[in-house]
């Protein structure tokens, strides 16, 4: 009894301190209330009943269907009446129970279903207040609707369910309720997670509490905010939650997907509100709800213990059974009550057993503490003490692996604006640092306090910059559900296995990889792995696996995503680029270069389309999305064991890789991503055609040559301009040359963007900050390659063309026996003649 | 941005003034005084390295990197051709927010020299008189004549909303298609 007596303590002193209009502050407290029921645990007892009904008041009170004051008053008194029942050992019957609570302590033929029905009653007769007349506008057809299956007519939560909830915020708190929101979809990705959890078995009970929880405390904040369709949704789905928490349904199968369900619509209603607060206008939001409750309601009503006959038997076997199994399992499993109270003598083994045994029989399960006591085999008061036992045992492991961490919500604008700041920091430090004038200076207590003020800077910027990461565990926790319904969808059975959640990335990284990545497993799930019977066929395992994992490696970022399905069709893939014409017919292609195929726009091998994915305008939109993000897609397979998939990506956006180059006075960057090599250029390898265009003969590929100083009129920089060097760039579908005077090396630099006034100077992709403090243009790649085609500095021939001169270059060249190793073998820039390798070798050095 | 209510219908055809009473930033150009609705103004620095953007009008000098965010520079010599002179001690740059068609826009204006903050009365403002075809009068609020002074009202938001910077570099017009992509497209719509 002294836990009780200590929570009553507590419950007592939160209740004079709590702020009542804080929906957070009687949440907690409503908890407190429910820890008094835990740990009393049967909920025949008084105690209990007491503190049952006072947790519901609360609701009340939060709900603000009853005033502040009166509420408050009337849990004072409640508490009260259990602490003289506890602590100063008193009869029930001599204590006053305030009635507002719809006590009977007397009579015990009042049982817990009774008080849920109570509270259901309570919540729809204010959702109904809230939407006066909303009965009369709903046509009478809606009654057709088909009756639940077995038995019991419940016409009322039908008509019920078809109200219209409209969402209008009239003049509410819109920070209150933005915060709300942001809440809420935290408890919706907590419940979803445990929903997982789950499924995947582990710690049932503590799953179950946990949605409980979460679905609570939306409830808790939308009445207090009068968000009534987020209050009557959640409110159902934390009726049957709490009918599975009592043992009384299982979750599984189509109950589960109930759940899931209620969590994707209370979502999307958080979209809804989100969409009114920017509009300011009502919404009508019943037809994305009104199904769902329905559904819910049906569950309730069905299969509560109102309605005991209707309950699966076989189900309850099932659950029976699965009982029995982990209550058998080992000493770190909480043990059943049974066998604490076996193990303290209260009974003995045989009995258990019997009493067991009957449970399984009955109509619906009662607890087993329940039985023990009706069967008065065992005082209430020792089985009490036993549950108390078993909760305890149960709790230790939950509070001691959770380790607490102090966290502050920021504003993202904020936050952005300090890493911008620091950013100038670093640029404004290293200006100071490299000034000629202070280097000049040459005194060792300046350099000191420089180097000082260098490693401050330094170290700014790595906290900025770790500010700026977050997990990748949400965005993996969307994936795994999407495998779920996916998985659940096709019929296929998969097991999802995820590595590396805590790995850390950057915000802009994780905002954009979801869709690439939720777009390949899909894809993994669809397309790679099989059906279960012909996995079974083929001797594999009937499940197959999918293995999602993010990791760091080489200043890169990694996401794998690799399946044991069927693998990449070679053939398939080859046949069907040819039959578009992707490739000639007779040419052979690695097998790097097949799976490549399978970026192309149109291209998807699916027989047949699918409204998971099919439709062949997946992997190109994948690939983009990768490459705008400045990453890197790589395809391994094999057939008949799976494909793994492996997305290269930098670790940050706000960051370019740059190779910083010099034309006349100008500086530019070129993306290292686009650079393929750099040559020194020569008058022999430079051929004219019509005697405009410039091209170079690249090992006996042409490449158009682009003269940056032409092409952007740098007029001053003429003179002075040694323009002999070629950096080869390529991007999406071509190659080009782009002549320079000198490489200058490569260099990480912040991208910044030049803002919308030089939006439509394409060849430009931003502004780096070079470190003297100049901004250096990046060069779009692609950009330049079509400015120079509209201005007609390159040539414009179209590929083919390009192509034929190509052949007839080389049979020129062959007939009079020039170089011919090097444009014999022009289709594998692989194989260098030597003489080549020099020229690259020096102009990389010089 | 309140202080330029109208932005429908040119100066000529309103009897009430454009220009509000209020504080105005004046500065030189050349031999002429102009003002600047102080509330558009950012802040005033000194010249600094400015790297230039090919392909881009002759009025636009440049970007700058203002501690760490990159602002175009107009040259405002330039943008009323006037004649060329090499920069000054003097010669600054105000940095104004602009609102313009696309949205509010930092840029910064290269002006001789600045001369000071100005109250200017709302009896002191007049509209532009009629110059005739040859004087663009839709970059002027008004003319403030202070004493025997008179400072020409500059409209910033108009004077930038004409500085079309992609008049030059137009590279837009996708006339050059890829015979590959042109060739998937084909297949494409033949699958649909």
């Amino acid at each position: 009894m002294e836990a009780l007596e200590k929570q009553l303590e507590v419950v007592a002193a939160e209740l004079v301190t709590v702020d009542a209009e804080l929906p957070q502050a009687m949440a907690a407290l409503h908890d407190k209330f429910m820890e008094i029921e835990k740990i009393v645990g049967d909920d025949t007892d008084s105690i209990s009943r007491i503190a049952k009904a006072s947790g519901d008041y609360l609701e009340k009170i939060i709900l603000k269907e009853v005033e502040i004051e009166t509420g408050m008053r009337v849990l004072g008194e409640a508490v009260s009446a259990m602490q003289q029942v506890v602590r100063d050992k008193r009869e029930i019957s001599e204590v006053v129970v305030p009635d507002e609570l719809g006590l009977d302590i007397g009579g015990r033929g009042k049982s817990a279903p009774r008080e849920i029905e109570n509270e259901e009653e309570t919540v729809q007769d204010k959702a109904q207040d809230e939407t006066p007349g909303s009965e009369e506008e709903n046509p009478p057809e809606t009654q057709s609707q088909p009756e639940p299956q077995s038995s019991a007519p419940e016409p009322e939560p039908e008509e019920e369910s078809e109200q219209s909830f409209v969402l209008d915020l009239g003049d509410a708190d819109q920070t209150l309720i933005a915060e709300f929101i942001t809440e809420a979809r935290e408890h919706c990705a907590n419940a979803e997670q445990l929903m997982m959890d789950l499924e995947t078995g582990d710690d049932l009970e503590g799953a179950i509490n946990g949605i409980f929880r979460s679905f609570h405390s939306i409830k808790g904040a939308a009445g207090f905010l009068d968000l009534t369709p987020v209050l009557v949704l959640a409110h159902e789905s934390e009726t049957l939650l709490d009918m599975a928490r009592k043992g009384t349904l299982a979750i599984e199968g189509m109950i589960a997907d109930t759940v899931f369900d209620s969590i994707d619509s209370l979502r999307t209603l958080f979209d809804c509100i989100e969409e009114v607060l920017d509009s300011g206008q009502g919404n009508d939001v019943t037809d994305k709800i009104s199904g769902l409750l329905l559904k819910l309601k049906r569950i309730i009503n069905n299969q509560g213990p109102l309605d005991g006959e209707s309950v699966d038997e076989g189900k309850i076997e099932e659950a029976a059974e699965e009982e029995e199994e982990s209550s058998g399992v080992s000493d770190a499993a909480p043990k059943r009550l049974g066998e604490l109270l076996v193990e303290a003598g209260e009974i003995d083994k045989d009995e258990l057993d019997d009493i067991l045994a009957e449970q399984k029989d009955a109509e619906y399960r009662e607890k087993v503490g329940h039985s023990l006591v009706k069967g008065s085999k065992v005082p209430a008061r020792k089985v009490a003490q036993a549950l108390r036992e078993q909760q305890s045992k149960k709790d230790k492991p939950a509070s001691g692996n959770k380790a607490v961490k102090e966290m502050v919500k920021i504003d993202t604008e904020r936050l952005d604006r300090l890493i911008d700041t620091i950013g100038e920091l670093v640029i404004a430090e290293s200006m100071v640092g490299q000034d000629e004038q202070i280097l000049a200076l040459d005194s060792p207590h300046v350099t000191r306090n420089i180097s000082h003020l260098n490693k401050i800077t330094r170290e700014l910027q790595e906290m900025g910059m770790a500010m700026r990461l977050v997990p990748v565990k949400p965005t993996f926790q969307k994936l795994a559900r999407a495998v779920r319904d996916l998985t659940k969808k096709s019929g296929k059975k998969i097991n999802l296995v995820i590595y590396g959640e805590d790995t850390e990335v950057d915000r802009s990284i994780v905002e954009n990889v979801g869709d690439p990545l939720m777009h390949m497993v899909r894809n993994s799930v669809d397309h790679g792995i099989e059906p279960p019977e012909d996995r079974v066929a083929k001797g594999k395992e009937e499940t197959g696996t999918i293995k999602l994992s993010a990791y760091h490696k080489g200043g890169n970022l990694y996401f794998d995503i690799e399946d044991d399905g069927k693998g990449l069709d070679k053939e398939k893939i080859m046949q069907k680029a040819r039959e578009k014409g992707l490739v000639d017919p007779g040419k052979e292609l690695t097998d790097k270069e097949i799976y490549n195929l399978i970026f192309h726009p149109g291209f998807s091998t699916a027989a047949k389309i699918t409204d998971v994915s099919g439709r062949g305008v997946g992997m190109d939109v994948v690939k983009r999305n990768i490459e705008s993000m400045r990453g890197y897609m790589e395809i391994e397979s094999e057939p008949g064991k799976g494909s793994k998939f492996s997305m290269r990506l930098p670790l940050t956006l706000a960051i370019i890789d740059g190779m910083l180059v010099s034309v006349g006075r100008e500086r530019f960057i070129i993306p290292t991503l686009s650079v393929v090599e750099s040559l020194r250029l020569t008058s022999d390898i430079i051929y004219t055609v019509e005697n405009r265009a410039e091209m170079i003969n690249l090992r006996g590929s042409l490449l158009p040559l682009i003269r940056i100083d032409k092409l952007l009129n740098l007029k001053e920089n003429r003179e002075g301009s040694s323009n002999d060097t070629v950096v080869v760039v390529e991007d999406a579908h071509q190659r080009a040359g782009l002549v320079i005077d000198e490489l200058l090396g490569q260099r990480q630099t912040v991208i910044k963007s030049l803002g919308s006034v030089f939006e439509d100077q394409k060849w430009i992709s931003g502004g780096a900050i070079l470190s003297n403090g100049r901004i250096g243009l990046i060069i779009d790649v692609s950009g330049i390659i079509k400015l120079a085609k509209t201005e007609g500095y390159t040539a414009t021939l179209p590929m083919k063309e390009l192509e034929n001169l190509n052949a007839e270059l080389q049979e020129d060249l062959n007939m009079n026996g020039m170089e011919e190793a090097t444009l014999s073998d022009g289709e594998h820039p692989g194989a260098l003649p030597e003489l080549m390798e020099e020229t690259v070798e020096e102009a990389v050095v010089g | 941005m309140s202080n330029t209510p109208s932005s429908t219908g040119t100066a000529e055809s309103q009897l009430v003034t454009r220009a509000q009473a209020g504080k105005y930033l004046t500065f030189r150009l050349n031999s002429e005084e102009y003002g600047l609705e102080i509330l558009k103004v950012r802040e005033i620095i000194g010249l600094i390295d400015i790297t230039q953007v090919p392909r881009t009008p002759h009025y636009i000098r440049g970007v700058i990197n203002l501690r760490g965010k990159v602002i175009p520079i107009l040259d405002l010599r330039m943008k009323f051709d006037m004649e060329a002179t090499d920069d000054t001690e003097e010669t600054c740059i105000i940095v104004v927010d602009a609102s313009t068609q696309k949205g509010t826009i930092s840029m910064g204006v290269l002006v001789d020299a600045v001369s000071e903050v100005l109250d200017i009365q709302q009896n002191e403002i007049e509209n532009p008189p009629a110059f005739g075809s040859g004087v663009d009068v839709d970059y002027i609020l008004g003319i403030g004549k202070i004493k025997d002074t008179v400072k020409i009202l500059l409209d910033i938001d108009r004077v930038l909303d004409t500085c079309d910077i992609s008049a030059f570099g137009d590279v837009e017009g996708d006339q050059d298609v890829e015979i590959g992509e042109e060739a998937i497209n084909e297949q494409m719509s033949e699958n649909e």
